[in-house]
């Protein structure tokens, strides 16, 4: 097992552009260090978070799912997201399961726009609090 | 220089000898960082004695933007050839019979001054002179916006679309069905609103360079433009695309400049009367809302390239990841009705 996976991540990128990329000898290959230690940052910024990130849209959505009425178009399709849960906590099951949510989501969106003001706006409430914790902060590299 | 650079400066040599029918070696060559739609290489040759700079543009196996060669070549020369605004002097473009170029290429001019770089329009030298710039910038995308179309003869090889909002929108709705990788609820939101609030054609047409922002022109230490660069995603259009590009709020990091250069409302009043048009608001919170969309589908193209695509390069991963982020917020901003205007400020 790797210790500290996210943290090793974030030192090797540091490390790229602290201790090697002065040394490369064109603009060129600097710059490409630059980006990839950059993307290492965002990589160790997402190792850590991405699962629960997923579980908590995934979570979310079944509330708002659990909320609404059988009047609500596409009740049959959320019953069945809602009794679902990913396969296991690999992240490619996981994302399988979450973009199911997401897909119901968007047509349930739609729908909510011109017919349930509450509904469109407690959406839009959930779009910023995934917007928020998927944001990444790679300006270190 | 490394063997790979060496190759590639013997062959563009042995090229441009050929197509000038002098003796022509190479001096000096060098990559330049960040282009993604194609290698771009600063070349130093000697003719005959003489120096000679040239830009060389390679199409790469994988690029960020699906665009066409010619297209960008030809637009290059109008726009050369017209003097609208300054643009390199294009010199060849080569599709076949590339020899040891192996890929399809075009050669530029170079243009000797000026730099691209957003970030150095923060070194303490360029405060002073950032109005000026700002003011270069929008008067010439005025200028660019009031030219006839016919004067400046991109109808023989370029589409006129009989309502450009439409076209617009459905060529960046494919782009974001065909590669992104999970659903994109904010992105589907965006193409609602635009679907549904779709502007009315312009009274005028224009030739629209389709990523005009800082970062795609030369610029110098007086505050001049030398050159503007990056035609790939040049079409006919509408004048408003433009505009609206060059403020999404994703190219400045402060909310209250437009492209790290003036007040929004600024460029806009010197686009204004530099075009001689009149800003349609309605219209033009349409155009902003479609920026972002346009921006938000770019990156997940690139993001798709840099998964599926052959290169790897990292400009795509980088273009893909932290950009899609900051283009949702932007999006988020422009859209919700619980927006705090933290990433883009209200719609001018």
């Amino acid at each position: 097992m790797i210790d500290e996976p996210a943290q090793t991540l974030s030192d090797l990128a540091q490390r790229l552009a602290t201790r090697l990329l002065p040394d490369l000898q064109t603009t060129y290959s600097q710059a490409d260090a630059a980006l990839i230690s950059g993307l290492m940052l965002g990589l160790a910024q997402d190792y850590e978070r991405a699962v629960d990130n997923r579980m908590r849209d995934i979570n979310e959505i079944n509330e708002i799912f659990r909320s609404l009425g059988n009047e609500v178009p596409g009740a049959v399709e959320r019953s069945a997201f809602m009794d679902q849960a990913p396969s296991s906590l690999h992240l490619t099951d996981v994302n399988t399961l979450h973009a199911q949510g997401m897909e119901l989501l968007i047509q349930l969106h739609a729908w909510a726009e011109s017919a349930d003001d509450t509904l469109n706006r407690q959406i839009w409430q959930l779009l910023h609090r995934h917007c928020e914790r998927n944001r990444f902060d790679i300006t270190g590299g | 220089m490394s063997d790979r650079l060496q190759q590639v400066g013997n062959a563009i040599a042995a090229y441009m000898g050929e197509l000038w029918q002098t003796t022509c070696s190479l001096q000096h060559i060098e990559q330049i960082p960040g282009g993604a739609s194609r290698e771009t290489y600063l070349v130093q040759l000697q003719q005959e004695g003489d120096p000679v700079g040239i830009v060389l543009r390679r199409d790469p196996p994988s690029s960020l933007i699906d665009t066409e060669r010619a297209l960008e070549y030809r637009t290059y020369a109008a726009v050369y050839n017209h003097g609208v605004v300054p643009v390199p002097e294009p010199i060849t473009l080569a599709e076949t019979n590339l020899g040891e170029l192996e890929r399809p290429f075009s050669v530029m001019a170079l243009v000797p001054d000026g730099q691209a770089s957003p970030a150095n329009l923060e070194m303490p030298d360029m405060e002073p002179v950032l109005a000026t710039l700002g003011q270069r910038k929008w008067h010439l995308l005025g200028q660019l916006a009031s030219t006839p179309i016919s004067d400046l003869g991109v109808e023989d090889f370029m589409a006129r679309p009989e309502h450009p909002a439409a076209a617009a929108l459905a060529y960046w709705e494919e782009v974001i069905e065909a590669d992104a990788q999970h659903p994109q609820p904010i992105a589907a939101a965006a193409l609602r609103w635009l679907h549904a609030n779709l502007p009315a054609p312009p009274e005028q047409l224009c030739l629209v360079h389709g990523d005009y922002r800082t970062g795609n022109f030369l610029y110098t230490a007086a505050g001049d433009i030398t050159a503007v660069l990056d035609w790939e995603m040049a079409h006919i259009g509408d004048p408003l695309e433009d505009l609206a590009w060059s403020l999404d709020p994703l190219w400045s990091n402060q909310p209250d400049l437009a492209g790290r250069l003036l007040p929004r409302a600024e460029a806009m009043q010197i686009w204004e009367a530099s075009s001689g048009l009149k800003i349609d608001r309605e219209a033009f919170r349409w155009w902003q809302i479609f920026a972002s969309l346009k921006g938000l589908a770019i990156w997940i193209s690139s993001a798709e390239d840099y998964l599926h695509g052959t290169t790897k390069e990292p400009i795509l991963a980088m273009a893909g990841w932290p950009m899609i982020d900051r283009q949702n917020r932007i999006l988020l901003d422009r859209l919700s009705p619980l927006s705090t205007h933290e990433h883009a400020p209200p719609l001018a």
